[in-house]
């Protein structure tokens, strides 16, 4: 049986092993699936996701692509990537207070996001182990060429043009 | 056809941009990011690849600065758009050295304040748009989101 793919990513800059340690149990008991995870600077080992530093953008395509679930930092990155490709996405945020980014944008990027069909919200590293183990129940997004987008683009047209 | 310098770091900045891109698909465009590999992907020709830097990293940020500086001066582009980040900065402050018109987008990314070099664009760009409405104020224009 062809085993499913769940795609890892932590962005390129900076670990966050909070996330990855949590697929790496969950996976430890599902035979039935491959974890590649792009795990930025992590110097972590995990016995069930396959890491990598960096991947090039051709190969981040193909991963996204192929994934059955990708699970993430709440980057922008990874989210429009998720909603474009119609992937089921799980989503936790960096926090500030385990050193895991600059500032806890993040947080407020994900609430942003709570409501849109698709996208999973996991508060904490239980959330998150919850969402996992039953990823084949979520629904997967839709891009909707939403009316916002339309909006702005339509604004920076006219501001090219001088208007 | 206006020339348009088009800026955006690597992951979410440069996602942004290309959803952003069809307000300029009848323009003569000139893409600035930082990762190797990107433009080809949104079948893009005409780009500059320079290197990505943030505040922790001061000589890196110099050499971005240089790299960008002769991009610009190389294309003498008429409006400079950018959704950031250090990269989209410096060529917003070129745009405003050379009288061109200049504009910034902050992330989606950025729901309680704009980010660092958003607060900074406001001194280099004739426009600092959010994509949050509850951010917008005199100087910052909230006029659409990606989502």
């Amino acid at each position: 049986m062809k085993k499913s793919l769940v795609f890892v990513t932590t962005g390129t800059q900076l670990p966050f092993d909070r996330l990855i340690t949590v697929v790496d149990n969950w996976a430890s008991e599902r035979t039935d699936i491959n974890v590649v995870a792009q795990a930025a600077t992590s110097e972590k080992l995990f016995n069930n996701v396959t890491t990598t530093d960096f991947l090039s953008p051709n190969e981040y395509d193909s991963y996204t692509s192929k994934a059955d679930l990708i699970v993430g930092h709440a980057g922008m990155g990874t989210i429009i990537t998720g909603i474009e490709k119609k992937k089921t996405l799980i989503l936790m945020a960096r926090k500030l207070k385990f050193s895991e980014h600059r500032n806890d944008h993040q947080q407020s990027t994900v609430e942003k996001f709570i409501d849109m069909k698709g996208v999973y919200i996991a508060n904490d590293e239980k959330e998150l182990l919850a969402l996992l183990c039953r990823y084949e129940e979520l629904d997967a997004p839709c891009d909707e060429h939403t009316e916002n987008r339309d909006k702005l683009i339509n604004y920076l047209s006219s501001f090219i043009k001088g208007n | 056809m206006k020339k348009i310098l088009a800026v955006a770091s690597g992951g979410g900045h440069w996602k942004q941009l290309m959803l952003l891109s069809p307000a300029f698909q009848n323009e003569n465009v000139k893409y600035v990011t930082t990762l190797e590999g990107l433009p080809e992907q949104s079948n893009i020709t005409n780009f500059s690849i320079v290197q990505d830097s943030n505040k922790s990293e001061k000589l890196k940020l110099l050499y971005t600065l240089i790299q960008v500086t002769w991009v610009f001066i190389g294309f003498r582009p008429d409006v400079i758009i950018t959704t950031g980040a250090a990269p989209g900065l410096f060529c917003l402050f070129l745009g405003k050295l050379f009288r061109k018109r200049t504009i910034w987008i902050d992330s989606i990314a950025n729901a309680e304040e704009l980010s660092l070099c958003g607060k900074l664009s406001r001194m280099f760009s004739d426009k600092v748009l959010t994509q949050w409405e509850s951010l917008a104020c005199d100087a910052v224009e909230y006029k659409g989101t990606v989502f």
